[in-house]
């Protein structure tokens, strides 16, 4: 059994799925409104500059903010708990696939759905940066190498969310209950955990912006990635008389996301291994 | 060659013995029919044999092999449906059949060969959710045969169906097995059983009471109907015969025997004997419906 083949399935099993399309739509039009508001301002309105490359990347990866990790939450947990209730990962392994084999197509879905997801966003953000970009004046790259960084960070933030919502299907093997548990532990739940653990063992507040969910949706934060941005915002800071602020580091984030990430497809597969189907 | 051994294959929900140290044997080109009523354990038992459910004690071998590793791979050898079909709702039932056809590594003609024995190529292209459960069950036969097994499992394959659904499939199960494969099935339609298996064991409350050919099932005693003017008093002499296994009156006046050996003169000739003159002596045909019903109601516990 190859990769190729397991992908190969997921691919039937996703692109025929109806919800994938809603959803994605969904995620599109969200998207959209947020992009063409600020094209339709840098129109407008002379104090707003005009979205155009390469200057608009931190604007196209960032404002959208964790609403594609989020939607592509939302995918996997739809995509892996309907296995559970129709029985289909029983008849999977039936069929003849090895467990392992079986989580390994899922998990092969959430770098999938994640790039699919990032690259719909994309897309949409140049076609409303084009007609400002003036490519015959371009004198740099398109794309700059904290433009990648950014991307990259964005990209395993949907990954780490991807893989907490696999994590969450397989456990809870119900699309219902896996949804509503996932969006209140980003909601309220990691807030709550955090909380009351700060308040029995003062030194977890210190860690508690480590937390999953903080890690995940901070790593989308584009003034970590563009000194820029960071310099504008402490200058904005000290004009108001106000601290400056501090940014976490790049390195650790990505290090401390890298590491829910395997931990919770660790979790997954141990928890989907460990059940009878 | 034996297909499936089981030793002492038992598993235990926390307090709920479901399988309960079960042996049994199933031989290369037997139609094995695996009875018992709801509840007795047989599609727990079925899990364990396909991997999805872990036993809690004993092992088991498929094509003598066990083990993990052994296991998955000689499961390639084997197709199954577990309860009811399993499929993606929003998928045709060809695209269904794709998804199966990929893990089993076979192709596309595999597909359509499958498609025509259940004789569901018109609708293949229809979703899954569309279907009638006559073409659920038909579909999921078509999966269990897309990769050409040596061993199919069919877990209650009739099950919830009209009789002419009932019909199409006895008649594909009858075919496969003509084809010289391995059938192990589980069902509580003993009709059904009877006309489609040529061997069965008998499961209830987790435990094997019986495994023995469909035929030695059946002749295990002879069953003779009787009637006379005086009911009460043939009852009562035919229950005093020496060949008597059981006797019972019937609502109806008849009179049923099981006897140890086949010789209805000898009792005809005891009954006269007694001044008791019947007026009608004859072999009841006995249905594994009746053969089940002794077992499972005596209680018993046989050796294979």
């Amino acid at each position: 059994m190859t990769a190729l083949t397991l992908a190969r399935n997921e691919w039937i099993k996703t692109t025929r799925r109806p919800a994938l399309w809603v959803t994605l739509l969904c995620l599109l039009a969200i998207v959209g409104i947020v992009f063409f508001q600020r094209y339709s301002s840098g129109l407008s309105n002379d104090d707003v500059t005009p979205l155009r490359l390469p200057d608009g990347w931190a604007f196209i990866l960032g404002e959208p903010g964790p609403m594609p990790a989020i939607f592509g939450a939302i995918v996997v947990i739809l995509l892996v708990a309907s296995e559970f209730s129709w029985r289909t990962a029983r008849q999977n392994v039936i069929d003849g696939l090895s467990r392992e084999q079986f989580y390994a197509g899922k998990v092969l879905l959430v770098p999938g759905m994640s790039l699919a997801l990032l690259g719909l966003v994309v897309a949409l953000g140049v076609a409303f940066a084009l007609p400002g970009t003036g490519l015959s004046d371009l004198t740099g790259p398109l794309v700059g190498l904290d433009d990648l960084a950014f991307a990259g960070a964005v990209l395993l933030s949907m990954v780490g969310m991807g893989a907490m919502a696999l994590f969450i299907a397989s456990v809870v093997r119900s699309s219902g209950p896996a949804m509503a548990l996932f969006f209140f532990y980003i909601a309220f739940g990691e807030q709550l955990l955090a909380a009351l653990a700060a308040r029995f063992i003062p030194a977890v507040a210190a860690v508690a912006h480590y937390a999953p969910g903080q890690v995940f949706m901070n790593m989308a934060e584009a003034r970590i990635y563009y000194p820029s941005l960071q310099e504008a915002a402490v200058a904005r800071a000290l004009e108001r008389g106000a601290a400056a602020p501090v940014f976490p580091s790049a390195t650790v984030l990505v290090g401390v996301a890298l590491g829910w990430t395997a931990f919770f497809l660790l979790a997954g597969f141990l928890a989907f291994r460990r059940r009878d189907l | 060659m034996t297909i499936i051994e089981t030793r002492d294959l038992t598993k235990r929900y926390r307090r709920q013995l479901a399988v309960d140290r079960i042996s049994f044997t199933v031989e290369a080109g037997q139609v094995f029919g695996f009875l018992g009523p709801n509840g007795s354990g047989k599609t727990t038992t079925i899990g364990m044999l396909l991997g999805i459910t872990t036993p809690t004690a004993g092992e088991f071998r498929l094509f003598g092999e066990k083990g993990r590793g052994s296991l998955h791979r000689v499961r390639r050898r084997v197709g199954a449906t577990l309860e009811q079909p399993n499929f993606y709702p929003y998928l045709s039932g060809y695209d269904n059949l794709r998804i199966a056809a990929n893990v089993k590594g076979v192709g596309a003609a595999r597909i359509d060969e499958s498609l025509e024995v259940v004789r569901l190529t018109g609708r293949a292209r229809d979703r899954y959710r569309t279907y009638s459960l006559g073409m659920k069950q038909r579909l999921a036969l078509a999966a269990t045969i897309l990769g050409d097994p040596d061993l199919i499992i069919l877990d209650e394959p009739a099950n919830g169906l009209d009789p002419e659904g009932m019909r199409e499939i006895r008649e594909i199960i009858v075919e496969l097995g003509q084809r010289g494969k391995t059938i192990f099935l589980s069902s509580h339609l003993l009709h059904e059983v009877e006309r489609m298996c040529t061997h069965v064991a008998v499961i209830r409350k987790g435990k094997i009471i019986r495994q023995a050919s469909v035929h030695d099932m059946l002749a295990a005693n002879v069953v003779a109907e009787l009637r006379g003017p005086d009911p009460v008093a043939l009852g009562r002499a035919a229950g005093e015969y020496p060949g008597a296994v059981g006797a019972c009156r019937e609502d109806d006046g008849a009179v049923v025997v099981r006897l140890d050996d086949s010789d209805l003169g000898a009792l005809n000739r005891y009954l006269a004997g007694r001044g008791i003159y019947v007026s009608h002596l004859g072999v009841r045909r006995r249905s594994l419906e009746d053969a089940f019903m002794e077992i499972t109601t005596a209680g018993e516990e046989v050796a294979a």
